[in-house]
C-alpha cells in the first residue's frame, strides 16, 4: 500500500507494446497510458524493441504514444524458433532440425509451461524484483498472452505481497475460436492458473462470453472477473461518416487488420466475386490493409488467394501505420468485418468500425462475440453462414446503404459507438484499483470519449 | 549490394520470383546484383545477374544450355547460365547392403533432409558459388533445403549476413543499405 497521498507505483507487464505492431499492443498501450493519466506512477516491463524490429514487424510510430511519463523497461528476449541468423544457428539445429525443435520446446517449458516464452520467466522474475527494489511496487499488471508475463506479478506477490491484476486479452485454458478446454483439469496449466486466479486482484477478460466461462471454472473469483473490452481509441478511430457517398464512382469497401489462417478470407472473395454482378456493386473495389499472417512477410498463400481475385477488385494495400488508420478510413464507403469463427472471439477491429458510422458487412460465424457488439448498430449487414451467396447478399445490401444511408441513420451509427470507446471500457477499472489502494485517481472516474465530426 | 539467393524450389517461375523480389524489397536505390544459386532450372529467363545451377543433371532440362537470365538485369545479365552439374551422392554399391540399411535409416533419424545435404555439399564443391558468396553482402537461404548450405558457406565466409527467408532477408539488406548511406 502507497503512503497516503503519494502516487502508487503500478508495474506493468507486457510483452507485446510498442513498437510492437502486434493486435494487443493498442490495449496495452491504452491500458499504461490510462495509469498514467490517473496519476499512477508507472513502469511498464515489456521485451527489448529488436524482438518486434527483428521478429513481429514494429510499428514506430506507437512508440511516440507511450506517455512521457512512463518508464519503460526493456528486457532480452530470446526466441530461437524465430532465429533467422544462420550464424546463430549450431550444427545441431541445422543437420537434426526435427530433434532439435523437440528437444527446444521441452526445454521452453521448463521454468514456465508454455512453448516459446516459458524461458522469459527467468528474466521477467529479474527484472520484476530489481524493479520493486529500486522502488517499491503498489500494484501489478500482467497482461498476457503470452502467459508468461503473469510470473512477474506472481513473483512480487509470493515474495512481497504486491497484489496483482491479470488481464486476459483471450484465454489460457479455453480455446475462444472453437470453445473447448486446451489444457486438461489437473495439469502443469491448469493448476498454475487455478493459483494464479485465487491470488489475483482482479481479473480482466476481453468480453462477456470468455468472463462467464472462467467465472463458471473459477465461481470463488467470480465477483473479481470484470470485463475491461477493447473499445476504440479515440486519437485513432476513424471520424463518423455524417452523408452518404457522391453515388456516380464505383464502391470502396475495406478491410483493416491482421488477417490470419482463420479468417474466412476465401469464402469472402468468392461471395465477393458474386457481389460484383450487381448494378450497386459495378466496380467496386475491397481493399484488405494489415499483414497477412502473423509475421513480416507476407503469407504467400494468402498472396496467392488475393491475386487470384485481382480482376474482381480485390486488392492488398498492405501493412498500415496505426497514425494513418484514420486517413485509410476516409477513402471507404463500406466496411468488411472478415472474422474467424469462435463464440469468445472478439475482434478489437470491431470497435473501430462501429465508430466509422459506415455500413459493416459481417462475414463470420453469427455466433461470433463481435455479433454482440454489433446488435443494434443501425448499418449493420450480418451474414447466416459464410456460403457465397449469402455474402453476396450481405455485400449489395451494404453497397445500397453505403450509397443511400440518410444523415439521420449515420448519426444513430456515431451515437451507437459512443459506448465502445477504450477509456469508457478502462477508466472505471483504474479508478477502482486507485480506490482500492487508497489513492484518490486524477481526473474524472470516466472520460467522455471524443466522436470526432458531428459530434 | 550484391545479395545471392539460395533456393532448392522446383521451376522457379518469373512471377514467383517477381514476388520473391518484391518480398526483399530489392530497390534500384540498392543497386543489387542479384545471384541465383538453384538446385532446378527455371522455368524461364529470369530478371538476375548470374544464375548458377547446382542440382543434378536429372533436374535440368534438356535444354540445359539455354540462358534462362531475362536480359533486362544489366550489362552482366546476359552472362550464360553456369551449370555446376551432378553432386553426385556416394555410390551404395561399395557398401553391403546390409550396411547402406543402416547408414540410411541412421541418417534419415538425424539428418533426413537428403535434398538440403546434396545442394549443401554440391555448393560447397562449386568455385564458382563459392566466389559469389565470398564478395556478397547477403546470402538469403529461400527454403528449408538450403539453410545446410547457407550454413556451412557461413562457416567458410565471414563478411556475409546469411540469413533464413525473405523477411529476414529484406531486414537485413535494409540495414547494410542504411550503412552505406
Amino acid at each position: 500500500m502507497p503512503q497516503e497521498g503519494a502516487a502508487p507505483h503500478v508495474l506493468y507487464v507486457v510483452w507485446g507494446f510498442p513498437p510492437c505492431r502486434g493486435g494487443g499492443v493498442y490495449r496495452a498501450l491504452a491500458t499504461a497510458n490510462g495509469f498514467a493519466a490517473q496519476g499512477y506512477r508507472v513502469t511498464v516491463l515489456t521485451a527489448s524493441r529488436e524482438t518486434f524490429t527483428r521478429y513481429t514487424g514494429a510499428d514506430t510510430s506507437l512508440e511516440e504514444l507511450v506517455d512521457p511519463r512512463i518508464e519503460v523497461v526493456r528486457i532480452p528476449f530470446a526466441w530461437p524458433s524465430q532465429e533467422t541468423d544462420l550464424r546463430e544457428w549450431g550444427f545441431f539445429r541445422t543437420f537434426a532440425p526435427r530433434v532439435w525443435r523437440r528437444l527446444r520446446k521441452r526445454l521452453d517449458v521448463v521454468r514456465f509451461p508454455e512453448v516459446g516464452y516459458g524461458p522469459w520467466r527467468t528474466h521477467l522474475e529479474s527484472a520484476a524484483q530489481k524493479i520493486h527494489e529500486a522502488d517499491p511496487v503498489d500494484l501489478v499488471v500482467a497482461s498476457a498472452n503470452p502467459n508468461v508475463d503473469f510470473s512477474a506479478a506472481d513473483h512480487l506477490h509470493r515474495t512481497a505481497g504486491v497484489p496483482y491484476v491479470m488481464d486476459y486479452r483471450d484465454a489460457w485454458t479455453l480455446d475462444v475460436f472453437d470453445g473447448h478446454q486446451v489444457h486438461a483439469d489437473g495439469s502443469r496449466v491448469a493448476r498454475l492458473e487455478a493459483r494464479l486466479v485465487a491470488g489475483a486482484r482482479e481479473i480482466w477478460f476481453v468480453n462477456e462470453p470468455i468472463r462467464a466461462w472462467h467465472q463458471r471454472r473459477y465461481p470463488e473469483a467470480a465477483g473479481r472477473m470484470h470485463v475491461v473490452a477493447n473499445g476504440y481509441d479515440p486519437e485513432f478511430a476513424p471520424l463518423p461518416r455524417a452523408t452518404g457517398r457522391v453515388p456516380e464512382r464505383p464502391l470502396r469497401f475495406g478491410y483493416i487488420g491482421t488477417v490470419s489462417n482463420k479468417v474466412p478470407l476465401a469464402e469472402f472473395a468468392a461471395g465477393w466475386k458474386l457481389a460484383r454482378r450487381s448494378p450497386v456493386m459495378a466496380e467496386a473495389t475491397a481493399e484488405i490493409w494489415g499483414y497477412l499472417g502473423f509475421y513480416s512477410t507476407p503469407s504467400p498463400p494468402l498472396v496467392q488467394l488475393i491475386e487470384q481475385y485481382a480482376e474482381t477488385g480485390l486488392s492488398y494495400a498492405g501493412p498500415l501505420a496505426k497514425q494513418r488508420v484514420r486517413e485509410v478510413y476516409e477513402t471507404m464507403d463500406a466496411l468488411l468485418l472478415i472474422l474467424g469463427s469462435g463464440l469468445y472471439v472478439t475482434s478489437g477491429k470491431v470497435f473501430e468500425y462501429v465508430a466509422s458510422a459506415l455500413p459493416i458487412v459481417s462475414v463470420h460465424d453469427p455466433r461470433n462475440a463481435a455479433s454482440d457488439i454489433l446488435r443494434g448498430y443501425p448499418l449493420w449487414f450480418p451474414v447466416s453462414d459464410l456460403a457465397p451467396e449469402t455474402i453476396a447478399h450481405a455485400l449489395e445490401q451494404a453497397g445500397e446503404a453505403a450509397r443511400n444511408a440518410t444523415e439521420e441513420l449515420r448519426a444513430e451509427c456515431r451515437d451507437f459507438a459512443v459506448r465502445y470507446s477504450r477509456d469508457l471500457q478502462l477508466t472505471p477499472r483504474i479508478s477502482a484499483l486507485a480506490h482500492s489502494l487508497g489513492f484518490t485517481p486524477k481526473g474524472p472516474p470516466t472520460t467522455r470519449p471524443t466522436t470526432g465530426a458531428g459530434s | 549490394m550484391k545479395v545471392v539467393l539460395l533456393s532448392s524450389a522446383s521451376a522457379e517461375t518469373p512471377a514467383s520470383f517477381a514476388r520473391l523480389t518484391e518480398q526483399l524489397d530489392l530497390r534500384d536505390t540498392y543497386a543489387a546484383r542479384l545471384v541465383l544459386v538453384s538446385w532446378h532450372r527455371p522455368s524461364a529467363p529470369l530478371p538476375v545477374d548470374r544464375a548458377l545451377l547446382v542440382g543434378p543433371p536429372a533436374a535440368l532440362s534438356a535444354r540445359a544450355g539455354a540462358l534462362p537470365v531475362d536480359g533486362s538485369q544489366g550489362p552482366e545479365a546476359s552472362a550464360p547460365v553456369s551449370i555446376m552439374g551432378s553432386a553426385e551422392p556416394a555410390s551404395d554399391d561399395a557398401l553391403p547392403t546390409k550396411h547402406v540399411g543402416r547408414l540410411r535409416r541412421v541418417a534419415t533419424r538425424i539428418a533426413p533432409d537428403v535434398l538440403g545435404s546434396r545442394f549443401a555439399l554440391s555448393c560447397l564443391r562449386k568455385p564458382d558459388v563459392r566466389r559469389e558468396v565470398a564478395d556478397a553482402d547477403v546470402v538469403v537461404a529461400l527454403d528449408a533445403h538450403t539453410y545446410r548450405a547457407a550454413w556451412l558457406l557461413a562457416r567458410l565466409h565471414p563478411a556475409p549476413a546469411f540469413v533464413a527467408g525473405t523477411g529476414a532477408g529484406r531486414r537485413v539488406i535494409e540495414e547494410r543499405a542504411a550503412l552505406r548511406a
